[in-house]
């Protein structure tokens, strides 16, 4: 049952309750037949002491006949006394006889023997046989009536003790609780035994999907059976079979897409690329063939300067370009976060200056320390804040807000440019997506691939018309 | 219904009817005793008597008791004592008993006519025996002690060829009544004994098995039949009374049917001389057996 998965209680196992059944079944079956045995063989018991109750009677009032009519007492007593346990009688008429008398036909005692010192008041049977009083005590009491020609000259009384019957009963029950417990515990054992060779084939199964879980594809598992548990296991490694082809091909596919998809982002990537350089290309080569054909000696000064905004445009984009193809894995160093914060943001103050808007940078003092690349989320930060300025007004206010709550630090970026609707919000960052005109669609993108590369993330707060909050998130992950 | 042959052996006192209940000898609080030493068994004693009883005790207007003993001296003690009023008797104990106390002899029974009996000496059909002198070094059964038929008559048969019982035979046991001795030879147990007739012919009339099984080797002389007598300690008046209901039993059908369950026609006063032989062959027997102490000692 030992294995790397979770192992099942052995009160819970299939084995434990199958031999719980079958010992409850077991146990209820001994303990009802022997409760039915017990009351057939107390009936029976109760049978046959009643018989021999009436046997006695009838033989001692067969036998008094003569010491009665000869008036022997003495042979009266003898008889009595040779159903009597101390006298030697036989032994088991004599242990169920507990008293017993004989009396004249007018009720004059004439003999008596027994262990009872003041027997019953005196059943007269009136001549019809053998009567049986039985009050239901331990002592039931047998009259014979001593007949000679139909004429009655005595009567015979004999008390049937059960006592050596309900011996023997009690000596039973105790024989049957024995058996009861034997019966269990081989019960027990046997479906203990019987139930761990059923299940072991699916305990090899266990252990086989455990080492499947664990990365063993194709595990296969040994079972002998032929009944339905070996057609599980059957199953089951037909099953493991399918399962690595499946996944080999999962893999096929998954390097065919991953192929696909770069190819498909390298001619997307190509493609604006291309289209971004395009316009500034062409103005400078209609300048510059303008020269060529001599209408003029010479650029002015206003086309020069134009095809120099064309030049710096274009390295405006292949920087951008570059800037997220060849995206730099994260060298994190531990630092104070507000003197770093702090710096980026008068940057940022700076640019905002430039363009006319108001960058307000408010950094709380208790940011304490933490484990980040400074460059990925200085880059990251100013595209975001670049961005906000960039939907902003003359004049507007963009405010970076910079604290820690219990997700970590977080910097809020807040504009009160025009707002997003859902539809933008949706493809806010993916590359190349913008609804600004000369815009590169990758700032934001690349915002968010530093941030994700920190283990952090970036939430939109947005509101058409009104403005957006774009709050940057990044967890404590190093010493503070 | 075939007429039951019944047995012959029984004896009872007569009497007349009287008006005033009998007495009895232990006094006036029980009823009348009557003892019997049962020559069959006394279960079928008990029942065959107890037509006889009520009967009686009808007659004497008071309840007659039977009393039943063993063996025939019992009855005499009774007898002798007073424990009982009156009794029938076998020959023999009459006859011991007259020679210790006084037993006054009321009535004697008829049975077939007669007022005799036999006694018969027994063997088994299957053995070879013929007569008496066969069965020396055999198995006897003897009745009883004071029996005459079971015991003193083959005794004195014995004591005329000079033997006793003891020597003659191989071994003897005494069986205290008659059909026990009839079965005791049909089953073996004895290769010969000696009843009363009256019960033997009694026994064979009703196709005992055990007497059918048996057959007669010797017939004594005839010997006076068992009596009904009266203890000593009865008042002379008593007697009288229970003589006289006795005497005239069989004078009414009831009393005729009663003794005829018996097997007994009547009862009869005691002829004179009726038990001489016997009292000779018991003189007899006892001096024999005195002369042979002698000779012995």
């Amino acid at each position: 049952m030992a294995g790397e998965g979770v192992t099942v209680p052995w009160y819970r196992g299939i084995s434990f309750k199958v031999s719980a059944v079958i010992v409850l079944l077991v146990v209820a079956t001994v303990a009802v037949a022997g409760l039915i045995f017990l009351a057939t063989l107390h009936h029976y018991t109760e049978g046959v002491l009643k018989s021999r109750g009436r046997y006695i009677a009838a033989t001692l009032a067969q036998q008094a006949v003569e010491p009665i009519l000869y008036e022997d007492r003495v042979a009266l007593l003898k008889l009595l006394e040779s159903f009597q346990p101390e006298a030697g009688g036989a032994t088991d008429e004599a242990a169920i006889v507990d008293y017993a008398e004989i009396r004249d036909r007018d009720g004059r005692r004439l003999a008596e023997a027994g262990r009872i010192a003041t027997p019953p008041p005196v059943h007269q049977s009136g001549g019809e046989g053998v009567v049986v009083t039985d009050a239901g005590g331990m002592v039931f009491e047998v009259a014979a009536p001593v007949v000679v020609k139909g004429v009655q000259i005595g009567l015979v009384r004999v008390g049937v003790t059960r006592a050596l019957a309900r011996a023997r009963l009690r000596g039973l029950v105790g024989q049957i609780a024995l058996l009861l417990a034997c019966a269990a515990l081989l019960a027990a054992s046997a479906t203990v035994l019987l139930s761990r060779r059923f299940i072991r084939p699916l305990l090899q199964m266990i252990h086989g999907a455990r080492q499947i879980g664990a990365g063993g594809w194709g595990t296969q598992i040994q079972v002998r059976s032929r009944d339905e548990t070996g057609e599980l296991a059957a199953t089951f490694n037909e099953m493991s079979v399918r399962l690595q082809e499946a996944l080999e091909e999962v893999h096929r596919t998954q390097a065919q897409l991953i192929r696909s998809e770069r190819l498909s982002t390298l001619g997307s990537f190509a493609a604006h690329l291309a289209h971004e350089l395009k316009n500034p290309l062409t103005s400078i080569k209609l300048s510059m063939q303008a020269m060529a054909e001599g209408e003029r000696g010479c650029l002015d000064a206003e086309e020069r300067e134009l095809i120099l905004n064309d030049v710096a445009r274009m390295d405006e984009v292949i920087t951008s370009f570059l800037a997220y193809g060849r995206r730099r894995p994260v060298a994190p160093v531990a630092v104070e976060a507000a003197p770093l914060l702090e710096e980026i943001g008068r940057r940022l103050v700076a640019r905002g200056r430039q363009a006319g808007v108001a960058v307000e940078l408010a950094v709380a003092p208790d940011l304490g320390c933490l484990r980040l690349d400074p460059e990925r989320i200085s880059e990251a930060l100013e595209n975001v804040v670049t961005n906000a300025i960039q939907v902003s007004d003359d004049g507007a206010v963009v405010t970076v807000d910079v604290s820690r709550d219990h997700r970590g630090l977080r910097v809020a970026v807040a504009d009160h440019g025009p707002g997003m609707d859902a539809e933008v919000r949706a493809h806010l960052f993916e590359p190349f997506y913008t609804t600004r005109h000369g815009g590169t669609g990758l700032g934001l993108a690349i915002a968010q691939q530093g941030v994700e590369d920190h283990g952090g993330r970036i939430e939109v707060e947005s509101t058409v018309g009104r403005g957006t909050v774009v709050t940057i998130v990044l967890p404590y992950t190093g010493e503070e | 219904m075939a007429v039951r042959r019944r047995w012959g052996w029984v004896l009872v006192a007569a009497a007349l009817l009287c008006d005033a209940p009998v007495a009895g000898a232990a006094g006036a609080e029980r009823g009348l005793c009557f003892a019997i030493s049962a020559m069959v068994s006394p279960a079928r004693t008990f029942s065959d008597y107890q037509a006889f009883m009520r009967l009686l005790g009808k007659r004497l207007h008071q309840p007659v008791e039977l009393k039943q003993r063993k063996t025939y001296e019992e009855v005499n003690e009774l007898l002798r004592t007073g424990n009982a009023d009156c009794g029938l008797v076998c020959t023999g104990a009459f006859i011991h008993a007259d020679r210790h106390f006084k037993e006054t002899v009321v009535a004697v029974p008829v049975v077939h006519g007669e007022e005799t009996y036999h006694s018969y000496v027994i063997v088994r059909k299957d053995r070879p025996y013929t007569s008496f002198a066969d069965l020396k070094g055999k198995v006897f059964a003897f009745t009883d002690e004071l029996s005459n038929s079971g015991a003193l008559y083959p005794t004195y048969l014995l004591a005329k060829r000079g033997e006793t019982p003891d020597h003659y035979f191989s071994y003897t046991f005494f069986t205290h009544s008659h059909d026990k001795s009839v079965e005791a030879v049909a089953r073996g147990l004895a290769d010969g004994a000696a009843v009363d007739s009256l019960v033997y012919d009694a026994l064979v009339a009703a196709a005992g098995p055990c007497a059918l099984a048996t057959r007669i080797i010797h017939r004594s002389p005839p010997f006076g039949i068992p009596p009904v007598v009266v203890s000593p300690k009865l008042p002379p008046d008593h007697r009288r009374k229970i003589a006289r209901a006795l005497l005239t039993f069989a004078d009414e059908p009831e009393g005729k049917a009663a003794l005829a369950r018996l097997g007994i026609d009547r009862f009869a006063r005691p002829p004179a001389h009726l038990y001489d032989s016997v009292r000779e062959m018991e003189s007899f027997v006892d001096r024999f057996r005195r002369q042979h102490h002698a000779v012995v000692e």
